[in-house]
């Protein structure tokens, strides 16, 4: 399956739990019937790794977190208008069960096409926010 | 496992440029330092674990857009 708008990104460090992974394609989800803000994030190495990950801020308007010096040294930030920020869902039976990890946020760099799975040391939003907030 | 021990204001040094420093033990809380380069990145362990724990929770499932479909049309 491609489409136009799938892009790769390299994780130098894989993520937590795939640190072998290096390279991810984030695609667009066809035929979903209405406009959500989600995307799918797949392994290009291992065919059986794919997340769903969503948009934070829509579900979360106020989540928020400082960048640290490592994440931008590691992928060369030099202007954040390029970076994307996404948080893998974890989909359970229903939605209303469904959550997002908004303590490990995806960073994207558009202008190095680099990508890391942030970890907050002091998030107050946790791995496991519901999507349907409370 | 290398196997040290310290005093309260010793350290231990890593490569060159990272340092662990025992800033104080009180019961069986020991309260570090660390001097190390800011493309380092340091976590408590568990919080690490939690995230791999999450992210494999996560890709378990092979959700077609088919799945997202009817997850979101029961809301």
């Amino acid at each position: 399956m491609t489409n136009d708008s799938a892009k790769k990104y390299v994780f130098d460090q894989g993520i937590p739990g795939f640190e072998h992974l290096r390279v991810f394609i984030f695609e667009d989800i066809e035929d979903i019937g209405e406009e959500l803000p989600l995307k799918v994030m797949r392994s290009e190495e291992d065919e059986h790794v794919s997340f769903i990950v969503a948009n934070p801020f829509i579900y979360y308007p106020e989540y928020e977190w400082d960048l640290s010096e490592s994440a931008k040294l590691e992928m060369e930030i030099e202007t954040e208008s390029e970076l994307e920020v996404w948080a893998i869902m974890t989909l359970r039976e229903s939605i209303q069960d469904s959550t997002i990890n908004l303590q490990a946020p995806v960073l994207l760099n558009n202008a190095n096409h680099r990508g890391r799975q942030l970890i907050l040391q002091n998030s107050p939003f946790g791995t496991r926010a519901p999507v349907i907030r409370p | 496992m290398l196997v040290l021990s310290r005093r309260t204001g010793e350290s231990i040094v890593i490569d060159h440029n990272i340092e662990i420093v025992v800033v104080g033990v009180e019961g069986d809380q020991v309260r570090l330092g660390i001097r190390a380069p800011r493309e380092i990145d340091i976590y408590r362990k568990e919080i690490y674990e939690v995230i791999q724990e999450e992210n494999k929770k996560a890709a378990a499932g092979s959700v077609t857009a088919e799945d997202l479909k009817k997850l979101f049309k029961k809301n």
